[in-house]
């Protein structure tokens, strides 16, 4: 009779870019680092990332610290990983929610990766920064972004050929609605309808000024206006994405971007339509 | 001959119209000046192809789209951040806006019926129509040269 071999634990799986065998981790050291690797992930996706490196940052948190390899899985509005060290393995599954741009935070979390991978952080200070990352409250005062996102509705304006009159109409009206979209968000309103409510705002000011004759081309206002409104880095995000081969994320992506310009036109034509704006 | 001053006069805004998006991305505010060039840049670059007559507007939106994307790429190595902190305030000017506008205006138009016999009104529809879908697909495939070119061993910027 042969002896029988011990039964390994997950020992089909081998690293694929592993280096010098590290330490066996306890089962808690590891669920803590799945829970650092999962909170920079997250951080991630609600900022605006692309999954690529949602993908990247998760897993090199992980060998980073001290784990054998990881496997990690990105989807539209979800994030799972595993991470193994030793014998030893953890899964878990964490739901993103979607909700805005902010670069500095992929900006941080991107140093912080770097500063794991080159070995230079370890499990407790990387979990102080993530706190503190993550405690930031959003950078620039909604009045500061109310006025830089006028003024630059008003610059497109020019640039579409808008008169001065024009530019001044594009500042007030993408001003006033850069505050009516963040009093709306606040409402925990769905994310198209508060697109729509805004370009409907931002309209309706345009075409009620425009009663009073101020340029013969009001519609360069009304489209300058909601240009803010635009899904910009969704939209590079989704073509970040189909190229990189995450390709179901990439087409979610598409979709919500579609359906966000959608939102769009909806609100304009409705303030069109009300207002009676002119359209030469 | 080149309308050098309104060249100038529409990069200014360009950079402006970038960097006010750089704000509303909430950028790090030492790449501020980075994002402001982009958008000039790249706005300058593609009103010159115009204005040469070299390429259609497509063309020259892919080609700026381009310019932009490498330039955030390259930035990106001098800050030190990522590159979507330039390329996407940079890439907001090209935004077809005024274009997609008349042509949702104008297919509405065609639905009221009130002009049926107007064949100019459907050709304007359907050619600004196309135009902006390839203005948007230019836009998009320009940004994706640095990632189709780079291979990166390195992971992130």
């Amino acid at each position: 009779m042969t002896k029988r071999q011990p039964v390994q634990n997950g020992s089909l799986e081998r690293p694929s870019q592993n280096k010098a065998p590290q330490p066996p981790l306890d089962r808690e050291v590891l669920a803590d680092i799945v829970d650092m690797a999962l909170t920079a992930g997250e951080l991630l996706m609600k900022n605006g990332a692309e999954s690529q490196r949602v993908e990247e940052t998760v897993r090199l948190l992980g060998t980073g610290l001290g784990c054998d390899w990881g496997s990690v899985l990105v989807s539209y509005n979800t994030i799972m990983v595993t991470h193994a060290s030793g014998n030893e393995f953890r899964t878990k599954i964490r739901r993103v929610e979607n909700i805005g741009v902010n670069m500095r935070v992929i900006e941080d979390i991107s140093h912080v990766a770097h500063r794991v991978e080159a070995g230079k952080l370890d499990r407790a200070s990387v979990r102080a920064k993530l706190e503190q990352i993550r405690a930031v409250p959003r950078g620039y005062n909604r009045w500061v972004t109310a006025l830089a996102v006028g003024s630059a509705c008003a610059a497109f304006s020019r640039l579409l050929g808008g008169d001065w009159p024009v530019f001044g109409v594009a500042l007030l009206a993408s001003g006033v609605a850069v505050i009516v979209r963040g009093e709306l968000a606040k409402r925990g309103l769905n994310a198209l309808l508060v697109v729509l409510m805004t370009a409907f705002a931002a309209g309706g000011l345009v075409g009620l000024v425009s009663r009073f004759q101020f340029s013969p081309r009001p519609e360069l206002a009304l489209v300058a206006s909601v240009l803010f409104l635009v899904p910009g880095v969704p939209g590079i995000n989704a073509v970040e994405d189909l190229i990189k081969g995450h390709i179901v994320v990439g087409l979610a992506r598409a979709a919500n971007s579609m359906l966000i310009v959608l939102a769009i036109v909806l609100g304009l034509i409705l303030a069109v339509q009300l207002t009676g704006v002119r359209i030469s | 001959m080149i309308a050098w001053e309104l060249l100038m006069q529409n990069s200014i805004w360009a950079g402006l119209a970038a960097v006010g998006f750089a704000l509303l991305f909430n950028v790090p505010r030492r790449t501020l000046f980075g994002c402001t060039l982009a958008g000039a840049l790249s706005y300058a670059v593609r009103s010159l192809l115009l204005e040469l007559g070299l390429v259609g507007i497509e063309t020259g939106t892919l080609l700026a789209a381009t310019l932009v994307s490498v330039l955030g790429v390259v930035f990106g190595r001098v800050w030190r951040v990522p590159a979507v902190v330039f390329a996407v305030p940079g890439l907001i000017p090209f935004v077809p806006g005024s274009l997609a506008f008349r042509a949702v205006s104008d297919l509405l138009t065609l639905t009221t019926g009130a002009v049926s016999a107007d064949d100019t009104l459907l050709m304007k529809a359907v050619v600004s129509t196309l135009k902006s879908i390839l203005i948007v697909g230019a836009i998009a495939a320009g940004v994706a040269v640095p990632s189709l070119l780079l291979r990166r061993d390195r992971p992130m910027t």
